[in-house]
């Protein structure tokens, strides 16, 4: 009786597709997706929540979303990028994002945009989009899909209508230009629902080796 | 089954490091010196090739015979890649895989005799089980630590025994340990429900274009094949011309085909036949005319429950959903297009890494994955000449983004001819906004192919620190070509 009962003889396995238990097991057990040591502070997880919509703005968005999806990748996430076809895979390799599972996709229309986005947060653990276009009722799908998946939103550019449970601002103080640009310091300012209110950190980003580093106090 | 094994085990350690592509296609010509002895052959990787040998070893005599001409054929082309090889025949496949690896030792071809299989295959430690036939490795390390070192004592304890203990691994180790073939090496005729066929109404001669039409048909067989809670590990790939001169080839991948990969397959099978068209016009196997009809058949199916993700970890389980989920997003609509990055390396900050489309790799191998983005040994990582990292995080190709940078008379800055600025830049004007330089740093010069006049690039970049209206301090990476200044990248 109980080998009817148990899920892996009775359900075949098919590729890509989980039962409900194990989406279950995956998405609760692991809460979070791990970021690198010195942005840990900005989460109260230690690190972004799953099911979250981040928005990234200011000087340093997109190094600081090659910063936040580095450690996660290098663990075994998949990065989509969506509509961002100028970013330096140089600049990401330096940050370290493990490039063999970072795909990106362009969907110029509008129209194309949510059904497109849908179907990522069913398969990656982070999804970035470059200044979404689309409707209220769209966003709203995508974002309760991402919470079921357990797929992290992060949005950069324009956020329009897209409900943003975090946004996290950035502002550059300063380069450090010796011969050529080696390194920038960056005040980094997390703010909204889910986060310790107003954190507030500054990090070299990227610092001397290419990656974020905490800053020398 | 008499079989006739082909191992070049250096094979992927020499080529393979430029990408399973290239590693192929210097394989190629191997394999056409065999195909010129036996038409159907099996490529299971680049460096290994399987045949029957009942056929082409009545023609040429007996299997020594065969063996030694197969030998001499592959010789040839492994002195001059520095790959030495093994030619190997027995009774069934697993015995013949040993046999090549008894004549890469040798450096002649081994030919095991069937009065001999029983002793040979005995003395064969279990380790040649996972080695050379893909037995789970835990399996074969569990029968190391029963105290079953050779192939002998696996034979010893019989079939209900391995049965019993191992289930349908333990029933095709024991085929394997007794001589006998798990799945013959050439099927007779195979299941037609799962097999599919295309025919084009016009002969295609591009093998680019035949794959892309023969996309749906690829799909049909990988569904079939799916449908049935199976997957296929190896594949026959027949491809006949207007002329019905017929190509053949059978494709193994122990990993399970998916849609990309059997477009691969299909891509170098018929990149040689027509390479063959070009250099040897006259010879039989040339096509004369283009491809008409593509056929698949999946010889091999296996279980798709082998791929179990509780026993290979969440990584390719992540593979698997992230390469479904690419798939599902580029169905949405044909505008919707899906790349990957590519190492190409080079001076050019945008073009480091190329941009090649999804559909085209192999999402679920985590290996080919890394391959594709490492610097292979072809393309070096360093490149002098190059702008220090840190590298930009947006980037433009040059042309595509112009602006103006000027000096504090406002006159255009430009490069002379030893590479160095001919005044000081003091404004950069990009649109409506003009940014003061706070600093500049550069230039580093580009002499790209000087000496192809259609090829040839010269270009400069100059990185400059400058402050906008409204105050905010940035980076910009510039380039000058063709007397033209634009902007290639930000630090964003």
């Amino acid at each position: 009786m109980s080998s009817l009962l148990d899920p892996s003889r009775t359900v075949p396995v098919i590729p890509g597709v989980e039962t409900a238990a194990q989406l279950a097991a995956r998405t609760t057990v692991h809460q979070s997706v791990p970021v690198v040591s010195a942005l840990a502070p900005l989460f109260p997880l230690s690190g972004l929540e799953r099911g979250r919509v981040y928005a990234c703005a200011g000087q340093a968005q997109v190094s600081l979303m090659l910063a936040l999806a580095a450690e996660a990748t290098q663990q075994g996430a998949w990065l989509a990028m969506v509509n961002m076809e100028h970013i330096g895979f140089m600049a990401a390799h330096e940050h370290g994002v493990a490039l063999q599972r970072t795909v990106c996709l362009s969907a110029p229309s509008q129209q194309h945009f949510a059904p497109v986005v849908g179907a990522l947060v069913d398969g990656f653990d982070l999804v970035v989009l470059w200044s979404p276009r689309c409707s209220q009722a769209d966003a709203r799908r995508v974002v309760s899909r991402a919470l079921a998946s357990g797929a992290v939103v992060l949005v950069l550019g324009e956020p329009g209508v897209f409900p943003i449970d975090a946004h996290i601002r950035t502002r550059t103080l300063g380069w450090r230009f010796a011969g050529h640009a080696q390194e920038r310091t960056v005040e980094v300012h997390m703010s909204g629902r889910r986060a310790h209110a107003g954190t507030t950190l500054t990090v070299q980003l990227p610092g001397v080796t290419g990656r974020v580093h905490a800053a020398a106090a | 089954m008499r079989t006739v094994v082909v191992a070049h085990p250096q094979w992927a350690a020499v080529h393979g490091t430029k990408g399973p592509e290239w590693s192929y296609q210097v394989f190629d010509p191997v394999v056409r010196s065999i195909t010129a002895m036996s038409p159907l052959v099996e490529v299971v990787e680049p460096g290994h090739v399987v045949f029957a040998s009942r056929g082409p070893s009545r023609y040429f005599g007996g299997d020594v015979a065969l063996a030694m001409r197969v030998h001499e054929a592959c010789g040839e082309h492994g002195a001059q890649h520095g790959v030495s090889h093994g030619v190997g025949i027995g009774d069934s496949r697993f015995v013949a895989e040993a046999a090549s690896r008894v004549a890469l030792k040798r450096r002649k071809p081994c030919v095991v005799e069937s009065t001999v299989t029983h002793e040979f295959l005995g003395a064969l430690p279990v380790e040649a089980l996972h080695t050379l036939m893909h037995v789970p490795e835990d399996v074969v390390d569990l029968f190391r630590r029963l105290g079953l070192h050779t192939c002998a004592a696996l034979r010893g304890l019989g079939e209900v025994a391995l049965v019993d203990r191992f289930g349908a691994v333990g029933r095709d180790v024991y085929q394997l340990v007794t001589g006998h073939d798990v799945v013959p090496i050439v099927a007779g005729a195979a299941p037609a429900e799962l097999s599919a066929t295309v025919e084009f109404e016009a002969p295609l001669t591009s093998s680019g274009f035949v794959v892309a039409t023969a996309r749906a048909c690829i799909e049909e067989m990988v569904s079939n094949v799916a449908r049935h809670g199976l997957q296929c590990v190896r594949v026959h790939v027949l491809a006949e011309t207007d002329h019905a001169e017929q190509n053949q080839r059978i494709w193994g991948d122990p990993h399970g085909f998916t849609a990309p990969a059997v477009a691969q397959r299909l891509q170098w099978q018929l990149d040689a036949w027509f390479h063959q068209q070009q250099a040897q016009p006259e010879h039989v196997d040339a096509p004369t005319s283009g491809v008409v009809r593509v056929q698949l058949v999946p010889l091999d199916c296996r279980a798709t429950m082998a791929e179990q993700p509780m026993l290979w970890g969440g990584r390719h389980q992540n593979n698997e959903r992230a390469a479904r989920a690419v798939h599902m997003a580029t169905t949405v609509h044909a505008d919707v297009q899906a790349y990957v990055p590519q190492w190409s390396g080079g001076r050019d900050v945008s073009g480091a890494y190329q941009r090649i489309p999804a559909a085209l790799v192999d999402l679920h191998s985590g290996d080919a994955n890394e391959e594709r983005v490492l610097a292979g040994s072809g393309v070096p990582r360093d490149w002098s000449g190059a702008v220090p990292a840190p590298s930009p995080t947006t980037v433009h190709a040059p042309g595509e983004m112009p602006v103006q940078v000027l000096d504090a008379q406002g006159h255009m800055v430009a490069v002379t001819g030893r590479h160095e600025l001919t005044a000081q830049p003091s404004q950069l004007v990009m649109g409506n906004t003009q940014y003061r330089v706070l600093d500049i740093a550069g230039p580093w010069p580009v002499e790209e192919r000087w000496w192809d006049p259609l090829r040839r690039r010269r270009m400069a970049r100059v990185q400059a620190l400058v402050r906008h209206p409204r105050g905010a301090v940035g980076v910009m990476l510039l380039c000058l070509e063709n007397r033209m200044w634009s902007l290639v990248g930000t630090y964003d």
